[in-house]
């Protein structure tokens, strides 16, 4: 499938280029909406909203490879989750430390495989999620998270030491690693 | 040890990004959803072509102003033809005397005296010469009222006193002598008596 050539009907609003281009993409962008939202529906509505608002800007678009395209997509499907979230308020920072004795490190997840991954991500709270999102799947840097969210960079900071801590805990819990604590 | 740690860090960010790339969507839920995302992207076409449309003819109705703006004279030159033919039909009905110098719709004398000689009460006063005060005539409205064409004019009907409440007479077909003798009063039956003084005998 030339993505290239489809991208061009797609804008002379050609119906069937546009339904391709949404049969290609609709699957990995529903999951990264349900990465963010976790509830299907509002993950629906949000993945409608990127599509729509990427048909009616694909004229802006210079395509350059295929890597390009997807990544410009679940840039705009990203920033729809994330204003959504902004709205509902759901970055509330849940009362209660974290074992501070715990140590959790990202490389702990290279064991499970995507599958378990994306469902350990889903059982985090809203706001830990959406930093450990941001910071550890899409590489984004504190500053630039601060700044999507309308959050200060030592909150961000915070809530992702808070998420990090929340895995292990699911972790242990379901048998996957063993406890790790630290050794003075 | 570091390295291994971020090592692994990237390697499971990698396997998980690509194994969320290469993920299809649900062929029936995604019918369903592309359904919901094409009647989206017709309507914000149609509001499209309709906002062409009130642009289109917004853009018609200045350019319309405009041109009346800038252009006067095309509406103004039938309006003062219009004008024209009605000062020449005024004009026709008035003496000369009664034209208007210096109106802005009206014509001047070819040659206008501006003074005149007058004589004094005795032949040995010389003449003097005072000027004509040509003052703001305005048109005598009741010279006007002759141009009124005769169609609308009113009719009078002159009734004798003794026929006031009665019908009007029935319409005849009348004879070339009637149509030129002079009107008379109708000859009515019953109402043909005279009123005659009360008797100073009674």
């Amino acid at each position: 499938m030339d993505l290239h050539q489809l991208v061009k009907e797609a804008r002379k609003n050609s119906t069937a280029a546009q339904k391709c281009l949404f049969d290609f993409y609709s699957g990995s962008m529903m999951l990264v909406c349900c990465r963010y939202l976790k509830d299907r529906q509002d993950a629906e509505e949000m993945m409608l909203n990127g599509f729509y608002k990427f048909f009616s800007s694909i004229h802006s678009f210079q395509y350059k490879n295929d890597a390009a395209l997807y990544s410009w997509i679940k840039k705009i499907m990203v920033n729809e989750c994330l204003m959504f979230l902004r709205k509902k308020m759901a970055f509330a920072i849940i009362s209660g430390p974290a074992p501070e004795d715990q140590v959790f490190h990202d490389d702990v997840l290279h064991k499970l495989n995507a599958e378990d991954i994306f469902r350990l991500v889903l059982e985090l709270p809203a706001g830990y999620r959406t930093v450990f999102n941001l910071h550890a799947v899409e590489g984004w840097e504190h500053k630039e998270i601060a700044i999507a969210l309308g959050i200060s960079e030592g909150t961000s900071k915070s809530q992702l030491n808070k998420a990090r801590k929340l895995l292990q805990k699911i972790l242990v819990s379901k048998g996957m690693i063993h406890e790790q604590r630290k050794t003075n | 040890m570091s390295n291994g740690k971020q090592t692994n860090e990237h390697e499971w960010r990698h396997n998980f990004l690509t194994w969320e790339k290469g993920l299809s969507g649900d062929g029936e839920k995604n019918d369903v959803l592309w359904e919901r995302l094409i009647v989206r992207l017709q309507v914000s076409g149609k509001k499209k072509a309709a906002y062409f449309v009130w642009a289109a003819a917004a853009l018609l109705l200045l350019s319309g102003l405009f041109f009346l703006w800038k252009y006067p004279s095309f509406s103004g030159q039938m309006y003062s033809g219009t004008f024209k033919t009605r000062s020449h039909l005024i004009n026709s009905h008035l003496p000369e005397k009664q034209v208007v110098p210096g109106s802005a719709w009206m014509e001047k004398p070819a040659k206008q005296k501006t003074t005149i000689k007058t004589t004094g009460a005795s032949p040995d006063l010389p003449a003097v010469e005072q000027p004509v005060v040509i003052g703001l005539v305005g048109v005598d409205s009741l010279k006007i009222a002759t141009i009124i064409p005769s169609a609308q004019s009113k009719k009078i009907r002159v009734v004798h006193m003794n026929e006031w409440f009665s019908p009007p007479p029935p319409v005849f077909a009348k004879s070339k002598e009637e149509e030129e003798a002079p009107y008379k009063p109708s000859v009515w039956p019953g109402k043909n008596r005279r009123m005659s003084p009360p008797s100073s005998n009674n």
